[in-house]
């Protein structure tokens, strides 16, 4: 949740130091910090000579309610999703303060919206259906994922995938959402309740979308559906996809499934255009605010070749 | 099985009371009822008052409840936020108090390893989804706030939808003090459902009174069934004993 606060969590690290679990005595050297959340912090961090994400906080309730979750995860075949579950354990500082971590997989990325940005929007529907595909993995062990949003999500080097970090609104079906934030949340937008459903997942996916024509995303009017359909309209979005999303925030799709199957059953020549890809993205990059891009070196490769990949890709799942 | 029933109050207010009793002492009887006491500050962009700050979290720490200050841009979230951190601290109240008798005094959550602990929290986890809830929100409407109130509103609204994705049962009441005449005022009776309400503040001539601590006292009263000392027992969760130790 991005709710602004002063009580900020106390869990804080030093570069450098040396953390030692209380109960299973795994040892952990701090690296880096890799973000910081409502519930606490994150660290990365290397043990056993691979490096780790370590997240923290003082609420070992919650803590201990996202390791539930991570663990779930992994059960419910998400793990390629989401970060894999490693330890958990607590840290006495020094003047005696407990405090609850766990470790889990490190996932190394750029996010979504700094991705397209760069290789442009012929990378969507590959990701659209990766990802609908493992969220209906997740859906029919009985867990949505929640709180979806463009921050959580990553996409790897190689190859490119999208990754899922946070799990702390990854909520059973048929309960209420754990966590949620507003611009994703169906129920802002009154086109639906706030009950963990795959439909949920949808919407919020539907909306990490939409995000990405509207970097800085919007409000909702006095009449939110009708203000959420115009964006939709009005978003440079070919028009098969401008239907997609329309379907998705609608409710109009029960399972994840129903997305992936219209992903398949778009026509060749709107989704194959790997020759025209880099001058689309450049094009597309000017209705952005002139941001300084990153360079990542990595990104460098040929559209050829990241097309190769996305048919292996594809072709590994269907 | 008979389920148990957590009740709260959510005080929601933008400064420091001005009269009658400490807000925090009546905070700390109503806790003693079994109704934790949450607050919401509500703050203008930019201002900080430090004395209404260490009220709002001295009212909430003697109350058992839980306490936040935010911007009233960021109300909704932080009203079930709060909220919903409250049934989770008073559920693991609960909790703790039978592992002190399972495992001896002094012994709490965290003196367990984190495995069986992670065990524990997927009872309260439970819990708190099947519980029912009763939440008395009392707004604060001295002059100050008038303007805050249809986002105050809006996040009351917003809080009964994701309550009412719950399994668990609901009830809201909301009062405003001070009243005309009374200390508080009631504006909604007892009702499961906040989103059929279209205007919860009715035109209200805010003066430049507080009375927090008098208008807690009487909240108390508001609430329906007598009062025992501890209203959730471990007893109302038998499933709870599954846990095995």
């Amino acid at each position: 949740m991005t709710t602004k606060m002063w009580k900020k969590s106390a869990f804080k690290l030093d570069i450098g130091q040396v953390v030692v679990g209380k109960w299973h005595k795994n040892v952990y050297q701090v690296q880096k910090k890799l973000g910081e959340g409502a519930i606490g912090a994150v660290y990365l961090c290397s043990s056993k000579g691979r490096l780790v994400a370590l997240k923290g906080s003082d609420q070992t309730a919650s803590i201990m309610s996202e390791v539930n979750r991570l663990k779930a995860l992994k059960r419910g075949q998400g793990h390629s999703l989401g970060p894999a579950f490693i330890d958990v354990d607590d840290l006495e500082d020094s003047r005696g303060v407990c405090y609850s971590f766990y470790a889990m997989e490190y996932i190394d990325g750029i996010s979504l919206d700094n991705f397209i940005r760069i290789r442009g929007f012929d990378w969507l529907d590959p990701f659209i259906h990766q990802f609908s595909n493992q969220l209906s993995h997740l859906h029919q062990a009985g867990w949505v994922l929640g709180d979806i949003k463009i921050e959580n999500i990553l996409v790897t080097k190689k190859p490119h995938r999208l990754r899922w970090i946070d799990v702390g609104g990854m909520t059973e079906i048929g309960r209420s959402m754990k966590e949620y934030s507003e611009f994703y949340d169906r129920a802002y937008w009154h086109l639906g309740s706030r009950r963990a459903e795959p439909s949920y997942d949808i919407f919020a996916f539907a909306m990490v979308i939409i995000r990405l024509y509207y970097p800085k995303g919007f409000e909702r009017s006095d009449h939110p559906k009708k203000k959420l359909l115009e964006k939709i309209n009005q978003a440079p979005v070919p028009e098969y996809r401008k239907q997609l999303l329309k379907h998705m925030v609608q409710g109009d799709f029960k399972q994840m499934g129903e997305v992936k199957d219209m992903i398949l059953n778009l026509p060749t020549q709107q989704t194959r255009r790997s020759q025209s890809s880099r001058t689309n993205a450049k094009r597309k990059n000017s209705t952005y605010s002139k941001d300084i891009q990153p360079h990542y070196p990595w990104l460098e490769v040929s559209s050829i070749v990241g097309w190769l990949l996305i048919t292996s890709y594809l072709n590994l799942t269907f | 099985m008979q389920k148990g029933t957590l009740k709260q109050i959510l005080l929601i207010t933008d400064g420091c009371s001005n009269k009658g009793e400490d807000p925090a002492a009546v905070a700390a009887f109503i806790a003693e009822q079994s109704i934790a006491v949450n607050v919401i500050g509500i703050l203008e962009e930019g201002a900080v008052d430090a004395k209404g700050l260490s009220e709002i979290e001295e009212i909430a720490a003697s109350g058992q409840g839980e306490s936040q200050i935010v911007y009233s841009h960021h109300l909704s979230q932080t009203v079930q936020s709060v909220t919903k951190k409250s049934m989770t601290k008073t559920l693991q109240g609960v909790v703790n108090q039978e592992l002190k008798q399972i495992l001896g005094e002094e012994k709490t959550l965290e003196d367990l390893p984190p495995e069986e602990r992670g065990e524990i929290m997927e009872v309260v986890n439970d819990m708190e989804e099947t519980c029912d809830v009763e939440v008395l929100v009392l707004v604060d409407s001295s002059a100050s706030m008038t303007h805050k109130l249809p986002t105050v509103q809006e996040a009351l609204i917003d809080l009964s939808v994701s309550m009412n994705a719950r399994i668990g049962r609901n009830r809201f009441a909301i009062y405003h003090f001070p009243g005309k005449r009374k200390v508080i005022q009631k504006l909604i009776d007892w009702t499961g459902e906040l989103k059929s309400v279209s205007q919860i503040f009715p035109k209200l001539a805010g003066g430049g009174i507080t009375p927090t601590g008098p208008a807690l006292k009487e909240a108390l009263k508001a609430f329906s069934e007598p009062k025992k000392r501890r209203s959730m027992r471990w007893n109302d969760y038998e499933d709870v004993e599954e846990i095995g130790f």
